[in-house]
């Protein structure tokens, strides 16, 4: 590692955008909370650059061909060899696998970086609580909205086991320093210590303790409210906006009606 | 088809408006909504057959379609009766219930989903369509790409005389709008371009875009942005032959778009153009938000925010004066996401006070900004600890009726 963490945000113009660019973000202020300066970097086209960390994320909705051309042409798995750490959300995670299906069937091939294959499936969304399965790394909180369907390899080593959705199973894989999951979030916005830990990898040893600051109030307010109304929309008032402006409307609430 | 609407039609729109009454009496809403829904179960057909008959503008774009479809309803009210929903109801329901709601012959001004426009579109046969721009969404669940996709479908398969005002400063309307049926001809309105990310490659051909002070261009040059009809330029309004001074009655820089979309939407509409002005000129207040109410020592101004180009727009606000408070309640497990997508320049941005249900999301987001800010979770609270002035609050789509309402009690 130079003085200077460089992140690759991974051609993210490819796929659908669902915040996962903030994932960056994240990084560099975990990074600054230690006086340690890091860059990003937004490649949209031609070979990546050197990295610290790779970005990859997105929407699985269109656009996954072209991506893991992009990553394969661009030269992710030399990166990887340099020491990159890559982290792939749904579209960054389905390429990084063995291979996928699109919805009309076809089946491509994945960069091979993670033993897992892909199959297209019945849309899933929502939040997630999840047990990381990385040391030190609390609960995470995060949501899904993604099509395929993982198919662990014998090799797999999952990232976290869910306990929202209750019939989530294991979430995400990782193999060495790379990183593979559903969540999104940003899922490192929303659980600083697993940007700590990534960040660990890339400096050679854990950070200095730090708060997980605002974050950490947003995680577990988060996980509770999960816990208890799986629909993600935090209790029955805020489900419909119409039923909502009823409920709250001051005429509707028990002893003020005039 | 008949010439006049069907008995199980007419049948359907009494109950529809019954409803609405009924809604209204109980105090439940405004029946913008209730008595689409239920017209348009009774009658599926009820859309076509309560348009056959008027002129009908769609209005449709990522931002910003509320208020133009408001603005040009009071521009198009100066010719006579208008069907519109003001409250931002804009799939069949509350199209249904604006038509049910207003005289059979009126001309319509409706807003439009953006994904419903092409079903919306063939029901109602609209002889305007206005096209103000195109960005990423997350909490509605439908993509960009599939967006686009949609518009495209619309203006390649337009099937009556029609025309499409379309933002000319926008590459992804630009490229929707191409190519386009032979029915249709295009006015060109340069209604500005502020969200970036998504238009850093062609949308045409991929190729890396140029975005500088010349505005945007594709190196490959396939895609051309056109010359606009239509454009607004140091708060002077001009188009074919006419010209006029604007004041804008709030900040909010995106205010010049949507008086310019609503003013060549109305004159399309066959309104003259210094009446559409006024009219336009005239709107202090939309559904609550921009007029400023006095509580106190502060004159509060609402602005709602959905997505990552409409926050990145509105938290330019900090360069107007007074005070500016964020308020975000839960939306769904996506609704602090766009915040993360927003870049955030500490400095220009100042102090700020961040509220509402989610202030800690808010809190987490600046916090990564490295911005100095203020935690009152009540947003009625943040907006009195203000200092004695104007006070400009952003709030997410399920903040804005629980702070209106709040105010104006």
């Amino acid at each position: 590692m130079t003085d200077v963490v460089t992140i690759v945000v991974a051609y993210p113009l490819c796929t659908p955008a669902q915040g996962d660019e903030g994932n960056a973000l994240a990084l560099t202020y975990r990074l600054r909370v230690r006086g340690v300066a890091s860059r990003v970097l937004v490649v949209d086209e031609g070979p990546l650059p050197h990295a610290d960390v790779v970005l990859v994320g997105g929407l699985d909705e269109s656009g996954l061909p072209r991506l893991a051309d992009l990553l394969d042409t661009g030269g992710l798995t030399e990166r990887v060899a340099d020491g990159a750490v890559v982290l792939g959300v749904n579209a960054g995670y389905v390429v990084l696998g063995r291979d996928f299906e699109d919805a009309d069937g076809t089946t491509h091939p994945g960069l091979d970086l993670l033993d897992v294959s892909f199959r297209h499936g019945p849309e899933q969304t929502g939040p997630v609580v999840a047990e990381c399965l990385l040391p030190d790394v609390p609960t995470l909180s995060a949501y899904w909205s993604h099509r395929a369907m993982a198919v662990h390899g014998p090799t797999n080593r999952p990232l976290a086991r869910c306990t929202v959705p209750a019939h989530g199973g294991t979430e995400g894989s990782v193999a060495g320093r790379v990183v593979g999951t559903f969540l999104h979030g940003p899922v490192l916005a929303r659980n600083p210590l697993l940007a700590d830990t990534i960040l660990g990898w890339v400096t050679g040893a854990p950070l200095s303790a730090a708060s997980e600051g605002w974050a950490g109030l947003v995680r577990r307010q988060r996980i509770g409210e999960d816990a208890k109304d799986p629909s993600g929309w935090g209790g029955l008032v805020y489900s419909r906006p119409s039923l909502r402006r009823v409920l709250t409307s001051r005429r509707y609430r028990i002893g003020s009606r005039r | 088809m008949v010439a006049t609407p069907s008995r199980r039609v007419r049948a359907a729109v009494a109950l529809g408006k019954a409803v609405a009454s009924l809604s209204k009496a109980v105090g439940a809403g405004r029946g913008t909504v209730i008595s689409g829904t239920v017209t348009g179960r009774l009658a599926p057909d009820a859309l076509r057959a309560l348009t056959r008959d008027r002129r009908v503008a769609l209005i449709t774009g990522t931002n910003g379609k509320t208020t133009t479809t408001w603005m040009t309803a009071e521009a198009v009210a100066t010719q006579g009766a208008v069907a519109t929903s003001r409250a931002g109801a804009n799939m069949a329901s509350g199209l249904l219930s604006a038509l049910l709601l207003a005289p059979p012959d009126a001309d319509a001004v409706l807003e439009v989903d953006e994904i419903y426009l092409p079903a919306l579109a063939a029901d109602t046969r609209p002889s305007v369509i206005t096209l103000m721009n195109l960005s990423r969404e997350f909490t509605r669940g439908v993509s960009l790409a599939r967006t686009t996709q949609a518009w495209r479908s619309v203006v390649a398969g337009v099937e009556w005389p029609s025309t499409i005002v379309a933002n000319a400063d926008d590459p992804a309307v630009v490229w929707a709008v191409s190519p386009r049926s032979p029915s249709c001809e295009v006015v060109w309105v340069g209604g500005g371009l502020t969200w970036l990310e998504d238009v850093r490659r062609c949308p045409a051909c991929g190729a890396a875009a140029v975005i500088d002070e010349a505005g945007w261009r594709c190196e490959s040059g396939d895609l051309r942005l056109p010359q606009a009809r239509w454009t607004v330029e140091d708060g002077v309004i001009r188009g074919p032959g006419v010209q006029a001074q604007l004041h804008p009655t709030s900040p909010g820089g995106w205010l010049w778009s949507n008086m310019l979309f609503a003013i060549a939407t109305a004159v399309q509409m066959g309104v003259a153009f210094d009446d559409a002005v006024r009219a336009v000129q005239a709107v202090e207040d939309v559904d609550g938000r921009y007029g400023a109410v006095t509580r106190g020592r502060h004159q509060v101004r609402l602005f709602m925010v959905k997505n990552p180009a409409g926050w990145s727009q509105a938290l330019a606000l900090a360069g107007s004066p007074g005070s500016l408070v964020l308020v975000m309640d839960q939306f769904g497990v996506k609704d602090a996401t766009p915040l993360w997508d927003v870049s955030i320049d500490a400095d220009r941005l100042g102090r700020v006070t961040v509220s509402g249900h989610r202030h800690a999301d808010l809190a987490a987001r600046l916090e990564a900004a490295g911005v100095d800010f203020t935690v009152v979770p009540d947003p009625l609270d943040a907006i009195d600890r203000a200092p004695p002035g104007p006070v400009n609050v952003i709030v997410n789509h399920s903040a804005l009726h629980p702070v209106r309402d709040r105010l104006s009690s």
